[in-house]
């Protein structure tokens, strides 16, 4: 591993992942207090590792140690594991670093030989794995004057640059939704780091017209990513990512219609790392890592496996905004406790029709992409008015047999916020069963403490 | 066949204790929750119950709810205060698809389908703005009995504006305009102006729908019901039996409904 | 204040009117130093009640006043947390004690004066001596409500649930440190850092920020922490007197 000061945050997640991996090697391990606890477990490491042990989130461990999740987290950690090799080599290559904006692959930055970096991973990762989650870049960024009300998925990895511990971008890629904050942040990114911003306009509609628009933004913006990378996209290259991105959505398109299943065969605690990935299709770790939650939510449908405990009665939730990433075992404990299932959300459904790429030829290969992220949770919803929201949720409830619906909203998310009562109000109507409405930060667990989730899921789930 | 059960619910400010008979409301009692709830519960329990006529032994099922619930020693069971009030506020008036409670410290505006099943809540329990303490914090102030706050406010010439939601700072700023000379009619309506519209924001982010049901305490406040009316739009029932008791009522129904399995 | 020395003070609970209490405050400062009003040639008001003032020759925003005054007495300090009867403000100064930035909190009770005041009350003893019973705490227990009337219900439970009255002192000091902290975040603290207003004198609250925001907070010895805004008011006031 390079050193570095902008290798420290990837740096420090790949011990993390290398932990884990050993951690989980122990096949008999299901929980840390077999051997004794957290402190016994401690003493027993290999000391390169304690430190970082501190840091995680002890209830994630455990969490990941159980029979049923422990497939896709060794999946997880090894694909996360390679994706941070990648990032260093590429580093050490210097390669032009191209930050995007979540809802899209990266297929064409690879195969102009960039190294792309989603600015929303940062943050979520370390949400996710970490006791102090990505406070400190939240914080940092707020004490510079930047607001709180603003969405932390950005906020995070702004910190982040500013302290130095991730690398600088060369070149920053957005899609220009209505969702301003995210739009407000790239911009002072781009001011700030002095690298030029490509924005790429999602339409308003959502029709034929709309379609062909935004492949016109695709190519405007192939061009402009040529002349900073240097390289000009050649169609053979871009054919080999391609593929390896087809991989990842065949895989991600049959997970989703597996979750259909009564009961539904995959455990929770994974989604938000699900979307992980999904933005990182066109790299073989995410084709992996679909790979191996599709094979273990398969086997259990196969052999008729419940993730659920024994004598609990399935509670379907259909989550209408979605996770937060700053408590997967949260996820984990609605089923072990309630019941409780996660459907599908909002950061991870991809309607059946989002299809593969045709690979024929490079006018199919840069449309196919456009559709796919046409098709791409969240660009999809922040298309049109509410009715794309709406008639995905009523249609998922419908499809996937939803008991109920969660509205666990984003409190920056004003899109969801003004939509919402619209969705509630319609799955009612149309498929009769009760919401759950609460705000959380996606990234930030201060904002709705563990505990208090579980004290609004318990009186949601005494109920019903 | 006589079934006879009890309904519980022990609130924060409140218990109230419910007597079933025949499937109507026999008996029944509101007293404050005591510091050292336990004994209290019990002895008023049996006092409901003399009162009524039945003996303890009569008791075929017994529902509690509330925060207090813990501190109930009779053999019950626990009801999520959601549906105790959903279920209880259906029974007293079966058209009813909104129910806004309004308690001691928090307050719930519920949506109810045609069976009395709640779809859809809304909770304020963080903040005690529209809460029965207020109320009780004003009346404190002014030397006043909670009673008297309602008919006082609809005779107030010209309500003050209350620029606080919060009960605290209401509190002070219902001190300062006594001191600058304010008609106490005038204040109390302002107070109960706010608290109205405190829970009339509650309702709205849920969506009102007819019929509206006030529930709890604070739903004997005739001014505060008519400003959470003129702001919703909407008429507000108050139902036929003790606003408070709804809650438990609600409990015993839910009790008796265990039986039935 | 006379040329740059400060000549006499005084500190009153506020009565019903503003120009009640400004003028008792007055008098009583007037009198320690032996002076009548018509000696004083500028006089700047600050605070709730700045505009109501009949002998105040101008007024300033206690902001200013707090960051101003606060830096006199210690020219080091870059950051002020101003914790009052009805607000909390974390105010940013520079070199000069000139305000580069504040937040403030004025909307919700907890995280004020108020909140302590209603706190001492619920158990029991003099408002100056939560801090102390704090200090004796072992086992602080843990707040979970926000709202100051949430708070004084749990707090009423956990007494007749016979918990420990410093232990439930101190799980209000750390409370009101939380509440702080998301104020003062909002401003990026600099050392040297120091708390004004009355909360300053509750040692366990002071004690608690100092740990959640990770610096040192000085603590003014010869001055009392809750005159700074007017201190920094009689700054303003010669500044404009000279300036004629």
């Amino acid at each position: 591993m390079k050193e570095g000061k902008e290798r420290e945050l990837l740096n420090t997640w790949k011990t993390t992942m290398d932990l884990a991996k050993f951690v989980l090697g122990y096949e008999d391990l299901t929980s840390l207090d077999q051997w004794g606890g957290r402190e016994a477990v401690r003493e027993i490491l290999p000391d390169e590792f304690r430190e970082n042990f501190d840091m995680i989130q002890p209830d994630l461990m455990d969490t990941i140690l159980q029979p049923k999740n422990r497939r896709v987290a060794l999946a997880y950690s090894d694909s996360l594991s390679e994706y941070i090799e990648f990032v260093n080599r590429k580093l050490d290559e210097r390669k032009k670093v191209a930050y995007y904006y979540f809802p899209m692959s990266t297929e064409i930055m690879l195969a102009l030989d960039m190294l792309p970096i989603c600015y929303e991973l940062l943050g979520g990762i370390s949400a996710a794995q970490y006791i102090h989650g990505c406070e400190d870049g939240i914080d940092r960024i707020q004490s510079e004057g930047y607001p709180d009300h603003l969405c932390a998925s950005q906020k995070a990895t702004s910190g982040y640059l500013l302290m130095g511990i991730v690398p600088k971008p060369d070149v920053l890629l957005k899609q220009a939704w209505g969702c301003d904050p995210s739009n407000r942040m790239y911009e002072w990114a781009s001011v700030t780091f002095d690298a030029p911003l490509i924005t790429f306009e999602m339409p308003y509609y959502y029709n034929e017209r709309a379609f062909r628009f935004l492949v016109g933004t695709v190519k405007r913006m192939i061009e402009q990513l040529e002349k900073i990378s240097g390289n000009s996209l050649d169609e053979e290259k871009l054919r080999e990512w391609v593929k390896i991105g087809n991989q990842a959505t065949e895989y991600l398109l049959k997970i989703q219609e597996l979750r259909k299943e009564v009961p539904c065969p995959d455990p929770a605690w994974h989604r938000p790392i699900d979307t992980a990935y999904s933005l990182l299709i066109g790299r073989p770790e995410a084709a992996s890592y679909f790979k191996a939650v599709y094979e273990d939510a398969k086997k259990r449908v196969e052999k008729g496996e419940s993730i659920i405990p024994e004598g609990k009665k399935e509670i379907r939730c259909a989550w209408g905004w979605a996770w937060n990433a700053y408590s997967l075992p949260f996820f984990n404990w609605l089923e072990e406790e309630h019941g409780a299932t996660y459907l599908e959300c909002s950061l991870t459904y991809f309607p059946p029709f989002t299809g593969l790429v045709d690979t024929t030829s490079l006018d199919t290969m840069i449309e196919g992409l456009a559709w796919r992220w046409f098709c791409w949770p969240m660009n999809r919803q922040s298309m049109s008015f509410s009715d794309i929201w709406v008639n995905d949720f009523v249609r998922i409830c419908k499809e996937f047999k939803a008991d109920c619906l969660m509205l666990g909203g984003h409190m920056a998310c004003k899109h969801f916020w003004a939509l919402n009562k619209l969705l509630s109000d319609a799955v009612k109507e149309e498929v009769g069963i009760p919401t759950l409405r609460f705000e959380q930060d996606i990234y930030d667990r201060r904002f709705t403490p563990v505990s208090e989730l579980k004290r609004i899921m318990n009186t949601f789930f005494a109920m019903l | 066949m006589k079934m006879i059960g009890m309904g519980c619910d022990i609130g924060t400010s409140a218990t109230k204790i419910v007597i079933m008979k025949d499937g109507t409301v026999a008996g029944y009692g509101v007293t404050l929750t005591k510091d050292k709830p336990d004994q209290a519960i019990e002895k008023f329990i049996n006092k409901v119950l003399s009162n009524t006529g039945i003996s303890l032994s009569d008791i075929k099922y017994c529902g509690s709810t509330g925060w207090g619930t813990k501190f109930l020693s009779l053999d019950h069971s626990e009801e999520s205060l959601i549906k105790c009030l959903s279920k209880g506020a259906h029974w007293t008036v079966p058209t009813a698809r909104t129910v806004i409670d309004a308690g001691g410290l928090s307050s719930t505006a519920i949506s109810v389908n045609e069976k009395g099943k709640p779809m859809e809540y809304r909770l304020n329990d963080k903040c005690a703005s529209g809460s029965g303490r207020f109320l009780e914090m004003v009346a404190e102030a002014l030397e006043l009995k909670i009673e008297e706050i309602g008919p006082l406010s609809l005779s107030a010439k010209e309500r003050v504006h209350m620029t606080s939601q919060c009960a605290v700072f209401g509190e002070s700023e219902v001190i300062a305009h006594v001191n600058a000379g304010r008609e106490v009619a005038d204040i109390v309506a302002g107070v109960t102006y706010s608290v109205g519209l405190g829970l009339s924001t509650l309702v709205k982010r849920l969506g009102v729908q007819r019929d509206c049901v006030m529930t709890g305490g604070v739903a004997k406040n005739v001014a505060v019901v008519k400003a959470l009316e003129e702001s919703i739009g909407v008429e507000v029932k108050i139902t036929y039996f003790d606003s408070q008791i709804v809650g438990a009522i609600g409990a015993a129904l839910c009790a008796q409904a265990r039986l039935k399995v | 204040m006379e040329d740059n020395s400060i000549l006499s003070s005084s500190l009153i609970r506020v009565r019903p009117r503003p120009e009640q209490s400004a003028k008792e405050a007055m008098d009583i400062a007037l009198s320690k130093s032996d002076l009548s009003l018509e000696d004083i040639n500028h006089c700047v008001s600050t605070g709730y009640g700045r505009e109501m003032i009949p002998f105040a020759t101008s007024s300033i925003s206690e902001i200013s006043c707090h960051g101003r005054g606060a830096h006199w007495v210690v020219p080091s300090i870059r950051t002020v947390i101003d914790i009052g009867g009805q607000d909390c403000k974390a105010i940013r100064v520079d070199e000069r004690g000139n305000m580069l930035n504040f937040a403030m909190n004025d909307k919700c009770s907890a995280g004020t004066g108020r909140f302590l005041e209603i706190m001492a009350k619920t158990l029991g003893v003099d408002l100056d001596k939560l801090g102390p019973l704090a200090l004796s705490s072992k086992a602080p227990v843990a707040i979970t409500n926000v709202c100051s009337v949430f708070i004084q219900f749990e707090v009423m439970c956990m007494t007749s649930e016979g918990k420990n009255r410093s232990d439930i002192a101190a799980g209000i000091a750390r409370a009101m440190a939380d509440r702080l902290n998301t104020i003062v975040k909002k401003v990026s603290v600099k050392e040297d850092v120091a708390v004004t207003g009355g909360v300053a004198k509750n040692v366990a609250v002071v004690n608690n920020l100092k740990e959640i925001l990770g610096v040192e907070i000085l603590e003014f010895k010869k001055i009392d922490p809750q005159i700074i805004g007017a201190l920094g008011a009689a700054l303003f006031a010669n500044e404009r007197s000279q300036r004629g």
